[in-house]
């Protein structure tokens, strides 16, 4: 309590007016000779004690009145503790950005509320206060480098800001916020957190680490003050109406350019209602493809599944969306992008090449990949294969391919091998099948060099049973060594990208082949400066059937067992040709990093530079070989001069990412992938690349904390719950400012003189 | 006649000289005058013949009659008789208050004009007027005349007197109705502060001995609406070491309906005794109030 007119509270000795007026009263009395006395003894006798009781109360009034006047014109401010008047403040606001506060309110959406909040509360800031800004959708960020003490650029920047983002990180934010604080230099220190308040954003606020946070911010040498701002409050028997498109399921196998593909979508509705018919629509970049009609029960999920296919090669986007009329519209879509091929030129050199047909070594193979040519069913393939002998591998046919086929290839010439070293290091892909006619020591020597080769494995002995039925007579040497025993492909689940695809058993059993011979690999510990050597897929003899491993920017996959029907029964297989397309098609693919990513992961596009893009289509066009190597172009060229690529995210806004060397792609890549939706970047040869950013879905759960959970969690976090940002300032003003006191003792003081003047007549007997 | 215009002004005696007092009830006298006497006597206006008894008065015995009869009757006759008036002017303490409304007439001094008017009243009309003052005591007893000269005998008597001492009322009244013989008109000029049960007691003794009582009581216009307002003290008339100081504006109620209490018993305790009770207020001018009343009185007669 403090006095803005201290000096008039002088007066109050003004209440000494009254009781000398009394005193004054009562010794200037006069005498009455009085005959009646009787009646008035009497009076006086009884009404004695009232008398007296009635005088003390009027004279306390009266005392009171004067006194009270002076009290209310000396001000008087009620105040809690000390004044902190115009002190700065150093401001965190904690804006929640996530997609579910599009919702729409009857007064807008919860962003636009929550934003005016925020902006009204940094208007009221005093001057020289410091503020930062975290949007905590996807990934905690701060709106500003440094915090801002120009209020007005603060407020026009959240005024900009849009929805729309990732699901929201509230510990990390937090914590981003304490990091925050602890540099700012202000006294007076706020935490305003702007959220729906949904369960699925706060439950990962545990008491634990919620504890911890207070502690942190709390017990500081500066104490925070930590303000939740929910909006509107729920009603917690409407269930919020809402319907999303949860999930969107690609093939998960590469699809060129021609091929049909199914899109499978998952529809989840938050919604109290059944929902009898709801249009779902695919797009195909904008262009739409076809509707279903599906019901939606209350609460539950339907799946939807598209058929797809498009002409044109490279990067494009699916969006599946459903047309229904709820509280949040931006989860009505889902968006994923796919990258269709072309045409994957795959070389296959064949080390035993037979013109009989289906006893070459790479029949088989080339007839599993590129089935619909070989059926002649008008259907495209993904793969184009070329066989050659290995006398043909030159350096031009390497660059023209995605991926080699070195198929019981016995020995290759210095030169090839030195080719064919650079190409898979660049970023080729290579797949070597072992078979009767490879030269081990050869491939020892050359192809593994002790792992600083191609080969993750040399090739060990020949284990199985001797029933090779064609290269037995041709190369006795090759007897097994082993017992005359077969192994199995152990049926396992699988991590590996190719073979994943058998981890559904109606995609085909790999346990039921039959492998006859096969050479024992075996794994060596990589050194510093090698790649490690993953095992893909296993025989029940315990040796490795398939192997992978890295080598500088391309992969190697190393087949233990032939790739046609000499050494096993695999090509009498159905899966053999699901197995064989996996294999290869990963191998075409694998360089490509994902286009599917979750909000906040890198989205990285690779590319060829211009002079290696042009080269290929050199190639491409059967024209002759540049003279120089366009492998190793890059490195040396583009260092000094590396293409920009554009960048486009889901609100139209375009940025310019500077490409840096891999191997011999050049990569752009971008994290600002916070708000779900498609990127496109445009890749210097004007190829677009899309990127779909997905969030989780848990954000389409409108549902919110009922208060008693939010007081839960405000008390956790030793925060203070504010419904109205009008309550908040109001009590702000007063703590800062305090209370002025005048009005209510105005009011006590012309109660006191009715009162005065009722009990005075009361007093007197006057009845009116 | 010299001292009487102290009391009775001119205007009072002209504004009373056109009324004639008439008694409700015919009283003992032997004074002609307009009121009926019960005793037959020697009068102009025959009543009745009874038989002759012994004893009775030779010369009463109507000759003719018996001439014509060889009876004895005896003759009477209406007799017109005078009232007896005693009045009784209270000398008490409580008397001296004076107010201001009052043309600086004090309740004594109103008394004493009133009785004066009464006394001028009745002997003009050939009725015997006595008088009594009193406090604790009966200080003076004049018994009632019916000459004019004891019109002046009254007004001396009255002005001499000043109110003084503490009263007993019910006392003094017991002593004047054993002191009063014969039956009469009784007026009463007080305040009447006293206990009202002894009072209407005293007053009931009056009564019993066939007394016609008329009661003026006399009230200060102060004492009927307690005008004060500032710190006051109140020192008793009668008893000096009485003294209160105090508000009187927080008393004015209580007060009030104490005296309201105080003059419907009065009035309850006249009616019960066939009492006539006029109250008289200070501010009025006495010779008005009297005619007031004595207007009423005829209509009822």
């Amino acid at each position: 309590m403090s006095l803005l007119n201290p000096l008039l509270a002088i007066g109050t000795i003004a209440f000494l007016v009254p009781l000398l007026i009394h005193i004054f009263n009562r010794s200037r009395f006069r005498t009455v000779e009085w005959g009646a006395m009787h009646l008035l003894e009497s009076v006086i006798s009884q009404n004695r004690k009232r008398l007296q009781i009635d005088q003390l109360i009027l004279l306390l009034i009266r005392c009171l009145i004067p006194t009270v006047l002076a009290i209310c014109l000396a001000r008087p401010v009620l105040t809690g503790g000390g004044l902190l008047g115009d002190a700065p403040v150093a401001l965190v606001v904690l804006l929640d950005n996530s997609y579910s506060m599009e919702a729409t309110d009857p007064a807008g959406t919860r962003f636009t509320a929550a934003v005016e909040s925020a902006c009204t509360v940094i208007n009221q800031l005093p001057r020289g206060s410091e503020v930062a800004v975290i949007l905590t959708g996807g990934r905690p960020t701060p709106l500003f480098e440094t915090p801002l003490t120009d209020l007005a650029t603060v407020t026009r920047r959240l005024r900009q800001q849009q929805p729309g983002f990732g699901a929201s990180d509230l510990p990390g934010s937090l914590d981003m916020a304490a990091d925050l604080l602890e540099r700012m230099p202000a006294v007076r220190r706020q935490l305003l957190v702007l959220s729906d308040f949904q369960p699925a954003d706060w439950n990962s606020l545990s008491a634990g680490p919620a504890a911890a946070l207070q502690q942190r911010l709390q017990n500081g040498s500066l104490p925070t003050q930590i303000l939740l701002l929910a909006g509107t409050p729920p009603r917690p028997e409407v269930r919020p109406d809402n319907i999303t498109v949860e999930s969107l399921q690609l093939p998960q196998q590469p699809v060129a350019v021609g091929q049909d593909f199914s899109v499978q979508a998952r529809l989840k509705s938050y919604s109290s209602r059944d929902l009898e018919t709801v249009a779902v629509s695919l797009t195909l970049d904008g262009q739409p493809v076809s509707t279903v009609q599906t019901t939606l029960k209350s609460g539950g999920t339907a799946e939807v599944l598209f058929r797809c296919r498009s002409e044109d090669a490279g990067s494009h986007v699916l969006t599946v969306s459903a047309a229904v009329d709820d509280l949040l519209a931006a989860d009505n879509q889902r968006s994923a992008a796919i990258d269709l091929l072309d045409l994957v030129k795959v070389l296959l050199v064949d080390g035993d090449p037979v013109s009989q047909p289906l006893q070459s070594e790479t029949d088989y193979l080339a007839v599993a990949l590129t089935p619909w040519t070989f059926g002649r069913v008008p259907l495209t393939d993904l793969l184009q294969t070329q066989v050659v002998p290995p006398a043909q591998l030159t350096e031009a046919a390497l660059q023209s391919a995605r991926v080699v086929v070195l198929a019981n290839v016995p020995r290759l010439s210095d030169q090839q091998a030195e080719w064919l070293t650079a190409w898979v290091r660049g970023g080729g892909s290579l797949l070597v099948t072992a078979g009767n006619r490879l030269d081990p020591e050869w491939h020892r020597q050359t192809l593994w060099n002790n792992g600083d080769g191609l080969l993750p494995s040399p090739w060990g002995e020949l284990r199985g049973a001797a029933g090779e039925t064609t290269a037995a007579a041709t190369n006795p040497a090759a007897a097994p060594a082993a017992g005359a025993r077969t192994a199995r492909i152990v049926s396992q689940r699988s991590e590996h990208p190719a073979l994943a695809f058998f981890n559904d058993p109606a995609n085909g059993d790999l346990s039921t082949a039959e492998i006859r011979r096969w050479h024992a690999l075996t794994i060596t510990p990589p050194t510093s400066t090698q790649a490690a050597t993953a095992t893909a897929a296993t025989l029940d003899s315990g040796d490795p059937l398939v192997l992978e491993r890295r080598c500088g920017d391309g992969v190697v996959l190393q087949l233990a067992t032939a790739v046609d029907a000499d050494w096993s029964d695999l090509p009498m297989r159905p899966f053999y040709v699901p197995l064989m397309q996996q294999l290869v098609a990963t191998l075409a693919v694998q360089i490509q990093p994902p286009r599917n990513v979750a909000t906040g992961a890198a989205a990285v596009a690779l590319f060829l530079p211009p002079e290696a893009a042009a080269a290929n289509a050199a190639t491409a066009a059967a024209a002759p070989p540049p003279a120089a190597p366009s492998g190793a172009a890059p490195t040396a060229t583009a260092t000094d001069q590396l293409p920009a690529v554009t960048l486009v995210d889901p609100l139209g806004q375009r940025s310019t990412l500077t490409s840096r060397v891999q191997g011999r792609w050049l990569a752009a890549e971008t994290s600002a992938t916070q708000r779900p939706g498609v990127y496109l970047m445009t890749l210097p040869d004007g190829r677009p690349a899309h990127f779909a950013v997905q969030t989780s879905s848990t954000e389409s759960d409108l549902t919110l904390l009922d208060p008693l959970q939010q007081k839960s969690i405000a008390d956790q976090l030793g925060a203070r719950l504010l419904t109205s940002v009008q309550d908040y300032l109001e009590a702000d003003r007063r703590r800062r400012h305090g209370e002025e006191l005048w009005p209510w003792v105005l009011a006590g003081l012309l109660f006191l003189m009715c009162l005065e003047v009722v009990l005075q007549q009361r007093f007197a007997g006057v009845t009116r | 006649m010299s001292s009487a215009p102290k009391v009775l002004s001119a205007g009072d005696v002209s504004r009373l000289s056109g009324l004639q007092l008439l008694a409700k009830q015919v009283v003992e006298g032997f004074a002609s005058g307009l009121h009926r006497s019960p005793h037959k006597g020697f009068s102009v206006e025959f009543r009745e013949h009874r038989p002759y008894v012994p004893g009775d008065d030779l010369r009463t015995i109507d000759w003719k009659l018996f001439g014509k009869t060889d009876r004895l009757y005896i003759r009477e006759y209406e007799e017109e008789t005078n009232v007896r008036c005693t009045m009784l002017v209270d000398c008490s303490g409580s008397m001296a208050y004076r107010g201001t409304r009052s043309e600086g007439l004090s309740k004594h001094d109103y008394a004493v004009r009133a009785a004066a008017c009464l006394s001028w009243l009745m002997l003009q009309q050939q009725d015997s007027v006595g008088l009594v003052t009193f406090d604790t005591s009966i200080r003076r007893y004049i018994p009632p005349r019916a000459r004019p000269r004891h019109l002046k005998h009254l007004m001396t008597e009255l002005a001499a007197q000043q109110p003084g001492a503490e009263t007993e009322l019910a006392d003094v009244f017991h002593q004047i109705a054993a002191r009063i013989q014969r039956r009469g008109l009784v007026m009463i000029l007080s305040d009447l502060f006293g206990d009202v049960d002894q009072l209407m007691k005293a007053l009931a003794h009056f009564r019993h001995a066939r007394h016609e009582v008329v009661i003026f009581q006399i009230w200060d216009p102060d004492e009927l609406d307690f005008p004060f307002r500032q710190w006051t003290q109140f020192a008793s008339l009668e008893n000096s070491s009485q003294r209160h100081l105090v508000d009187p504006a927080q008393l004015r109620k209580a007060y009030l309906q104490k005296l309201q209490e105080y003059r419907e018993q009065l009035a309850r305790g006249c009616s019960r005794n066939r009492i006539a009770l006029v109250p008289l207020v200070t501010n009025q001018p006495p010779a008005d109030a009297l005619a007031a009343w004595l207007a009423i009185r005829r209509r009822v007669q």
